[in-house]
């Protein structure tokens, strides 16, 4: 077909993928999520052959395969490794741009790991600078019953 | 003459107990647990393995990349891999694939993991979204069709349909029996003719019990190259050959029109490995049948029966775990199907047959020479052939 | 998160979470020229053209843009015509999600492959969903039956389904 008449005939017609999800967090994560919303209390697990704390925690070690049950209560205070301010609106998104993301790391972890950044203006923000985990008053056992984390 | 670079065997084989949920683990350690059931049948630690190759359809679950977030469970840190999903084919298209890197000459030891964990996601809905948006996909339910089966099988007439019907029943009967004495099947049922017969009609004529169920579960395998396997274990079961068909998807009057991927797939397997008479040279047959009819159809377009022969064969209980051609000694896909996983399993359990592990579903004669099938999207198709003796 | 006291959660992990996560991703679905063409036919004209492979002579409906055993591209369209053979049929029970719509879909409902005196092969919904009449139809006469122009959209709509050629 020439590109006239291909342009003559194609079109697009609106519709969409639609389909229901429901995940299982099982007995490793739950424990996790429940901490948060019952105690406000944010918990890694230790891999005792590696020596690493992660958080988020995970039940087995990616590097050596061990299974992971050696829970540690970390600190709600870290320190920021990175951020990075997101200026674009799109859906999905968990608040009104603009959006700081920040990759923190908690007293007691070995890993970081990323929230967002409150009560901050963006050209204030810092690598290395500490940072507190701000939760919500009503917390549902999901990752955002931390609101933030602010500088201290 | 194809050949490969050199021989590969199946050294490791790992599954978990499939069932219809499993609320009390995530992907990561569903995973994980066939990974470490199949290290722990080849008695090696993950340091071992030179590269892992992943796979599911991720529409099930709805996550993307998951390869990515099962690195922790399946122990990919840090080693070479890929990640393979080809709809229901992916558990054999990862074993070709694992077979294909390790006879390369490019890696030793590699890990194949495939997983499905069917309760997060909508089965038919998701497989729906296979059929084009604009025509199809208004039409398509899933995997439950019905259209043409009692044409293919030759009942044209009220009475013939009759007597197919019961064919299938007793045909899932037989099967149920097997995955009774499969600890790992996912529907053990004491099921009779009339269970099967009486069960509610999901798409004319498919009835519940002629249908597979949605399972979750994983199924790992470790492939090693010739001089490795004989080093890791002394019963290595050797892949001989895999050959993959596709079709074009969907084309309404290619289903009545040209030849199945079945049967041309067969047949460009045995004539690349000599089997002119594939009842006789071949042991056992771990066929993928989504449903008994299908079963039925495939019997004749796998091992090129005459018309009327597969009905035959399975009313003189030929096919059942005594016969002399057992088909699906595990249960069969119409007893367990994590998706991602199911045509891994076909080859896993015909494995399990050439090494005479397979316990309670052992089938009681030699097994020499097994045959795995995978069926996938519309009618793709992918068989292994597996042998104890060395390919020379 | 939603804490669910399903049966099963209670039964197999008893005290864990679960979450519901929806999907609803909108899609814009490119016809391309040859679907264009042919539901653009359907919504002006009510007619049902296929498209010929000048090599194997394999007619399809919807068209491709290449065959696929041939590999060549398409260039000749036959009119089909309105009315066929009623080849096979398929009467849904089974209730499910349809991921158009994200709801559940209205069972039971039939669909047929339906041979066109044009001589393609086209499928869509019948008009009967009882199992004992469609038995009867098969191998019968059949013909599409179109919503009002004004009411066409240039979609798989525009034809309501088939039914039975009245003797």
């Amino acid at each position: 077909m020439s590109r006239k008449e291909h342009d003559k005939w194609a079109y697009s017609i609106p519709g969409k993928l639609a389909l229901n999800y429901i995940y299982y967090l099982g007995d490793f994560n739950t424990k996790f999520f429940t901490e948060l919303r019952d105690n406000k209390k944010i918990l890694g697990v230790k891999c005792p052959k590696c020596n690493r704390v992660y958080m988020p925690p995970r039940p087995v070690c990616g590097r050596c395969l061990s299974k992971l049950d050696e829970w540690v209560e970390l600190s709600d205070k870290g320190t920021l490794l990175s951020y990075t301010v997101v200026n674009y609106s799109e859906p999905y998104q968990p608040a009104a741009p603009p959006i700081i993301y920040g990759i923190i790391k908690l007293d007691g972890a070995d890993t970081g790991f990323t929230h967002l950044l409150g009560e901050v203006d963006a050209e204030k923000l810092r690598i290395g600078m500490r940072v507190q985990a701000v939760f919500k008053d009503k917390r549902e056992a999901s990752i955002q019953d931390i609101k933030y984390f602010k500088p201290i | 003459m194809v050949k490969k670079n050199r021989n590969v065997a199946i050294v490791g084989v790992g599954q978990t107990y499939h069932k219809r949920r499993r609320p009390d683990v995530t992907q990561v350690e569903l995973v994980n647990e066939a990974v470490r059931a199949a290290l722990k049948d080849a008695q090696l630690d993950i340091a071992d393995i030179d590269v892992v190759v992943h796979g599911n359809m991720e529409l099930f679950e709805g996550n993307y990349q998951g390869d990515m977030w099962h690195v922790d469970g399946d122990g990919a840190y840090m080693k070479s891999g890929i990640r393979i999903t080809t709809g229901g084919t992916t558990g054999g298209a990862l074993v070709c694939a694992t077979d294909n890197i390790v006879a390369s000459g490019l890696y030793d030891v590699a890990l194949c993991v495939g997983f499905e964990k069917m309760e997060e996601g909508e089965a038919t809905g998701g497989i729906t979204g296979m059929a084009d948006p604009l025509w199809f996909r208004w039409m398509m339910s899933g995997a439950l069709t019905g259209a043409t089966f009692a044409e293919r099988l030759g009942a044209l007439t009220m009475e013939q349909l009759e007597r197919l019907e019961l064919v299938a029943a007793k045909l899932r009967v037989q099967l149920a029996d097997n995955a009774v004495r499969n600890p790992y099947a996912h529907l053990r049922m004491k099921l009779t003719v009339d269970d099967v017969m009486n069960s509610r009609l999901l798409v004319y004529p498919l009835r519940l019990f002629h249908m597979c169920p949605e399972s979750s579960g994983a199924c790992a395998l470790i492939l090693a190259s010739e001089e490795k396997a004989e080093r890791i274990t002394d019963k290595p079961v050797w892949i001989k050959d895999h050959v993959t068909t596709h079709l074009e998807d969907f084309v309404v009057g290619v289903i009545t029109g040209t030849e199945s991927t079945m049967r041309h797939c067969a047949r460009k397997l045995y004539e690349r490995n000599k089997i002119t008479n594939p009842l006789k040279q071949i042991d056992t047959f771990e066929m993928y049948d989504p449903n008994v009819w299908w079963h039925m159809d495939w019997m004749t377009e796998f091992l090129f029966l005459k018309p009327g022969e597969n009905i035959e064969m399975i009313e003189k209980g030929r096919t059942a775990l005594e016969g002399d051609f057992p088909i699906n000694a595990s249960g069969g896909v119409v007893s367990t199907n994590p998706i991602g996983a199911t045509a891994m399993l076909r080859v896993a359990e015909a494995a399990l047959q050439v090494r005479g592990d397979a316990g309670e579903h052992q089938i009681p004669k030699e097994v020499n020479t097994a045959m795995a099938s995978s069926f996938g999207g519309s009618t793709w198709t992918i068989l292994h052939l597996l042998t104890k003796e060395k390919p020379k | 998160m939603v804490e669910r006291e399903e049966r099963f959660i209670k039964k197999r992990a008893p005290g864990t979470l679960a979450v519901k996560i929806p999907l609803r991703m909108p899609v814009n679905w490119p016809t391309g020229p040859y679907m264009g063409k042919f539901l653009k036919e359907i919504k002006e004209n009510a007619k049902i053209w296929g498209i010929k492979c000048s090599k194997c002579g394999r007619i399809v409906a919807p068209p491709r843009m290449v065959c696929g055993s041939c590999h060549i591209v398409q260039k000749e369209w036959i009119p089909l015509g309105n009315e066929g053979t009623l080849l096979y049929f398929s009467v849904v029970f089974q209730k499910f999600t349809d991921p158009q719509t994200g709801e559940e879909r209205k069972v039971p409902y039939a669909w047929g492959v339906i041979e066109l005196d044009g001589g393609g092969v086209i499928n869509h919904y019948l008009s009967e969903t009882e199992i004992t009449e469609l038995l009867q139809w098969r191998g019968k006469r059949v013909r599409a039956v179109f919503k009002d122009k004004k009411d066409r959209k240039g979609d798989f709509w525009d034809i309501k389904y088939f039914t039975l050629v009245e003797e």
